[in-house]
């Protein structure tokens, strides 16, 4: 008798707060399509079916989306999923950045980082099946095109070589990134850990790591990282000529990644910078850029966070 | 907030909890290491280049001499050491759309000697990375090692 009563008392508690906590509702808006996503039938099918509940404004909510705790869970997910990507205002990026956009939403779904794991839980017809993943391989590499460098892309790299080599000069002030990180020049003193050549975006990229990283590679002590390495890559345009022979062309930008657990502890122990074109431009309008860094690198976590395989010259 | 807080911690730590560290082996690209015998590490990077048709990647390194004689464009002095590292490419694992070094393919050094047109030229190749001792097309090899531009390192 004594236990069925406090077993009531439980479950009408239990059900009490159940019923306050529907009370606490994050709002999730659907604000208008400004400009979808332009794609082939398929693949667009793929995209809306695995990433536009996060990714767009088109967000279709289930009956148990809609339930305490879970709503609290899904409006986090689609507010941080469309400021990272919104499908729906896909023509405020730049065609460039367009297709940056879908190599790293496809190399997402490879790794298995996106759809998230707790929102294919509860939304199983979001997985994606390697039918898929095929499709969205096959629709990419059609955009990659070989072909020699035109007079604009060999014009770009002779105007800054020459410029480079005029303005050889040490500078006076380094540049900063929002997060306090500065370009540091000694990378080239460095050793290159790797090279890297990206159909996605028709660059080439050499990767110097300083002596704490080239002795982690040595010893083996790469996962984690130890703390002072320091990663610097280089990225250039591809120059090829008729025979696809390729030269490094205009520089586009410079990359550093520094490990210190504790200093950069909110991005996973990494402190990201990146400088673009000779005037060494930070990236980045506030400390936040960092956040955009560590969510593409999220796929490599469990290599602590790092793509580039290091040679142990 | 806390409340939301607490249950939505617990759950990124689950699914944190998933993925186990990859085994250092497999991070670190052991066949595209050159042996310590080269002694790469006493140089510094000067250009890089990529064969689309044989899908070959290269690197040219170089002492500080040869650093900058590349640089300044300068003729060839005395005291030069290059490499120059050319490795089949593989796609990389961890990056659909990109291409990284598999096995080395060959390693070309040229050293300097007093005399700046006394060249030596050494070509090693093979899975042992073996001396080559057929010396036809060196001198087309050299003047294409000298003749690399160097890659914009601001």
């Amino acid at each position: 008798m004594k236990i069925r009563k406090s077993f009531l008392i439980v479950i009408t508690g239990g059900l009490v707060i159940f019923i306050g906590l529907q009370f606490i509702r994050p709002e999730i808006t659907h604000p208008p399509v400004t400009g979808d996503l332009q794609a082939p039938p398929d693949v667009k099918a793929i995209f809306e079916r695995a990433c536009y509940d996060c990714h767009s404004n088109e967000t279709n909510l289930r009956w148990y989306d809609r339930v305490a705790p879970i709503c609290w869970r899904v409006a986090a997910h689609v507010n941080s999923g469309r400021a990272g990507l919104n499908f729906s205002e896909w023509n405020k990026l730049a065609p460039a950045d367009q297709e940056g956009k879908l190599w790293e939403s496809v190399n997402q779904a490879i790794a298995k980082a996106m759809p998230l794991k707790d929102y294919e839980m509860l939304h199983t017809e979001a997985k994606l099946s390697a039918t898929d993943v095929a499709i969205l391989k096959r629709y990419l590499l059609s955009m990659v095109h070989d072909r020699p460098a035109d007079t604009a892309k060999l014009n770009a790299a002779s105007k800054q070589y020459n410029y480079w080599k005029k303005s050889n000069v040490a500078l006076q002030l380094l540049p900063k990134a929002a997060n306090g990180i500065t370009y540091i020049p000694d990378y080239k003193n460095w050793q290159a850990i790797s090279t890297t050549e990206r159909l996605d975006n028709g660059t080439m990229r050499v990767i110097f790591g300083n002596d704490i990283a080239v002795r982690a590679a040595h010893s083996g002590r790469v996962n984690p990282w130890p703390n002072g390495t320091t990663f610097a890559k280089v990225a250039w345009d591809q120059l090829a000529d008729k025979e696809g022979n390729v030269t490094t062309g205009a520089f586009k930008q410079i990359e550093y990644m520094i490990k210190d657990d504790r200093k950069y502890a909110a991005t996973h122990g990494w402190g990201f910078a990146r400088f673009k074109t000779l005037k060494m431009v930070p990236y980045g309008k506030t400390a936040m850029f960092a956040t955009e860094c560590i969510n593409c690198h999220q796929p490599v976590a469990n290599r602590d966070f790092v793509f580039t395989s290091p040679l142990k010259n | 907030m806390r409340i939301k807080f607490v249950i939505s911690v617990p759950l990124m730590m689950l699914v944190a909890a998933c993925s186990h560290p990859a085994d250092t082996q497999t991070i670190i690209n052991q066949k595209a290491s050159v042996p310590a015998a080269f002694h790469l590490q006493n140089l510094r990077v000067i250009a890089s280049s990529i064969n689309k048709k044989r899908q070959t990647m290269s690197t040219l390194y170089g002492n500080s001499k040869a650093i900058n004689r590349a640089r300044s464009g300068g003729l060839v002095g005395v005291g030069e050491e290059l490499m120059l590292i050319t490795w089949r490419q593989k796609a990389d694992e961890n990056w659909f759309g990109a291409n990284i070094p598999a096995n080395v393919v060959a390693v070309e050094k040229i050293v300097t000697g007093n005399d700046p047109l006394a060249v030596n030229y050494q070509r090693y190749e093979g899975p042992a990375l073996t001396l080559a001792t057929d010396t036809s097309g060196q001198h087309r090899r050299i003047i294409a090692i000298f003749g690399q531009k160097d890659s914009i390192l601001p």
